[in-house]
């Protein structure tokens, strides 16, 4: 394990790769700091310029972008009121009164250091976790694996927001998109009316459609924007020493609650922000400063919020289930490499999540300096005009969707996508469980046939293996939770 | 130089009640989710013994989604009939979303034969300028973000277009 880990490192003498890092760290602050776009559509329109690049600097680029956008995310926060992403959220609400205090500098070095020291803490628990857990998950047959994956799917509609029925609707959508193309075990074309479709729905594509296209149209609704008033960042770099050592339990906790809600597919930064500060906030002994500029409020939500990311790449890796849109992005870019996640990867592509694990520690100091060095500029970014953001997310959106296969099929899957993107967020529809399900759909309906297969047609199989009675058990309680609320609300 | 005019105005939104939106998008997934079942039907005969064919995940897929959709679509309907929902769905500056949509379609579907420069440039200037972007902007942007593009993505990364 420890000699992978060196291999990890080791892959740093590369320079492109290091360049990966870099670039990927610096597009990742831009995206975050821009309220309204986030780490899915970074990633997302990040994976056109990574097709023809060595897979590592693919995969330690992208997960750079991943980082970089929750620190970045913090800065609009802190200085504008305004979330760069949606787990900045808890951040503005202690963030924004200290910059009304003249205290910008120091609520955005306590915000970019916690988050450094949330990543690396979770970037040790991913460590200590993915490995062992990848090689327990070698032992699963295939009614594990359908109980993983519907598992993962049933998570996500307890987290995803709205309407139960909409959520539903959404992840069948997925499932039934996943079932486009050749079936894998009989090689019979399914609801593939065009040739082009045989291989299956270009996932890029759809993503980029889903994700980028429709923000623009996004855009072009509300297109004005005022500039914001630039705030003094004096005390950026004198925050004492002994500001963080108080900040020692909240920062050890938050990272905790930040990996584990990261582990849960379909909970994400967001979640493990606002639950990190709830709890910072009931064991504070100061839980009035709460709301009025907390240090440790920014503490708590900043260091959860990045440790979410390490925890969401926990069961990517080791499993190949995607926690998060993200992430499910990031499993796309990886089978465009020839790259497949779950625990075969550790013993197949080591190089891959060691050197992942490796640039996540290397970024700490990295993606420090570049917030704290360029806070100024980054504060300036939220005042791009919508326009030209709009103009050049598209024209990369469409490029990109052509340059996957250097041909016209993608573009048309991406305008499509897209238009059906921004109709079903009108709709309140969410876009995550499409997502998650269009990329489990085939691991889904697989494994199910393999089991019964194997099992000799018996449908109990997935009841009777331990494993896979827990994890059916958990999907079934996650289904059945949102639909007693439903049942409950209506009484 | 800076213009940005077209700020949100009533004149420009698109005001639906929310039901009525989801009455339109269950129809609609509700007809697509027929027909997945229709096309369905065939594959799953093809099961044999005890092995699920081709059809038989689909067709799961498809009797939920119909299903769900249903259910959708007779609350949505129930809402609009007892008038229960005064929730609106505002479409801002629908025009310029259609227009821009317009924009996507033509020049997007046309990428490969304009080349990757011209439909870039084109595909810009038409996005910006629903964005209500005017002025000297307009005509200085769109050729950069073009140009830049082309250096990238043909140049760099080598997309070859006809």
């Amino acid at each position: 394990m420890f000699d992978n880990l060196v291999m990890g490192f080791h892959a740093f003498a590369d320079p492109y790769v290091f360049l990966g890092l870099l670039v990927g760290a610096f597009l990742g602050y831009l995206i975050g700091a821009i309220p309204g776009l986030g780490p899915t559509l970074g990633v997302s329109l990040l994976i056109p310029f990574t097709y023809s690049v060595d897979p590592l600097v693919a995969v330690v680029t992208l997960v750079s972008l991943y980082a970089a956008a929750e620190y970045g995310g913090a800065i609009s926060a802190i200085l504008i009121n305004s979330p760069g992403t949606a787990a900045a959220v808890a951040t503005s609400w202690d963030g924004y009164p200290l910059t009304q205090k003249g205290k910008a500098g120091v609520a955005l070095n306590i915000s970019i250091i916690s988050s450094g020291i949330g990543i690396f803490i979770s970037t040790i628990l991913l460590f200590f976790t993915a490995v062992p857990l990848s090689e327990f998950a070698l032992n699963f047959g295939p009614e594990a694996y359908f109980s993983l994956a519907l598992m993962g799917l049933s998570l996500v509609s307890i987290f995803a927001s709205g309407s139960l029925i909409k959520g539903g609707i959404a992840m069948m959508i997925g499932l039934g998109l996943a079932t486009i193309g050749l079936d894998a075990q009989t090689g019979v074309p399914r609801f593939a009316f065009n040739p082009e479709f045989f291989e299956g729905l270009p996932l890029v594509p759809a993503l980029l459609g889903l994700f980028a296209l429709s923000e623009v149209l996004f855009m072009i609704e509300q297109s004005r924007q005022e500039p914001h008033k630039s705030s003094t960042m004096s005390g950026i770099f004198v925050v004492p020493f002994n500001v963080y050592y108080k900040l020692k339990y909240t920062l050890l906790r938050s990272s905790l609650i930040g990996y584990i809600i990261g582990i849960i597919p379909g909970a994400g930064a967001s979640i493990a922000s606002f639950l990190s500060y709830g709890v910072a906030k009931r064991v504070s002994k100061t839980p009035d400063e709460f709301g009025k500029g907390s240090l440790e409020g920014i503490s708590a939500s900043e260091s959860a919020n990045n440790a979410a990311v390490s925890g969401a790449l926990a069961p990517l890796l080791a499993l190949g289930i995607p926690g998060s849109p993200t992430t499910a992005i990031i499993i796309g870019a990886l089978m465009i490499h020839g790259i497949q996640p779950g625990p075969l990867l550790f013993t197949m592509n080591p190089e891959v999540p060691f050197t992942i694990f490796a640039s996540l520690w290397i970024s700490v100091p990295i993606m420090v300096l570049i917030g704290l060095l360029g806070a100024k500029y980054w504060a300036k970014v939220a005042d791009v005009p919508r326009s030209i953001l709009a103009a050049i997310v598209t024209c990369i959106c469409l490029m990109g969707a052509y340059s996957s296969e250097n041909s016209m099929f993608p573009v048309y899957i991406t305008i499509a996508f897209g238009l059906l993107g921004y109709i079903f967020r009108k709709a309140d529809i969410p876009l995550a469980p499409i997502v998650l399900a269009l990329v489990l759909g085939e691991m889904l309906e697989t494994n199910f046939r393999r089991a019964v297969v194997i099992s000799g047609g018996d449908y109990w199989v997935f009841f009777q293996k331990p494993l896979s009675l827990i994890l059916l058990s958990v999907a079934i309680i996650s289904f059945l939770i949102p639909f007693v609320k439903w049942i409950r609300s209506k009484i | 130089m800076k213009k940005i005019n077209d700020t949100p105005t009533s004149e420009h939104q698109f005001r639906l009640p929310f039901s009525v939106l989801e009455v339109i998008i269950s129809v609609a997934v509700l007809i697509i989710g027929i027909f997945y079942l229709i096309e369905t039907l065939p594959l799953a005969s093809m099961a044999s013994g005890s092995q699920v064919g081709p059809g038989g995940f689909p067709l799961g897929i498809a009797i939920i989604t119909v299903t769900l959709t249903s259910m959708l679509l007779i609350s949505s309907v129930i809402k609009l009939l007892k008038q229960t929902d005064s929730h609106h769905v505002t479409f801002h500056r629908f025009i310029y979303v259609l227009i821009s949509t317009g924009v996507i379609v033509l020049i997007g579907g046309n990428l490969e034969s304009l080349g990757a420069f011209f439909s870039t440039w084109i595909m810009a200037t038409g996005i910006m300028f629903c964005c209500g972007e005017r002025g000297l902007r307009l005509l200085i942007l769109p050729p950069c973000i073009g140009a830049t593009i082309y250096v990238i993505f043909v140049i760099a990364l080598g997309v070859y277009f006809p």
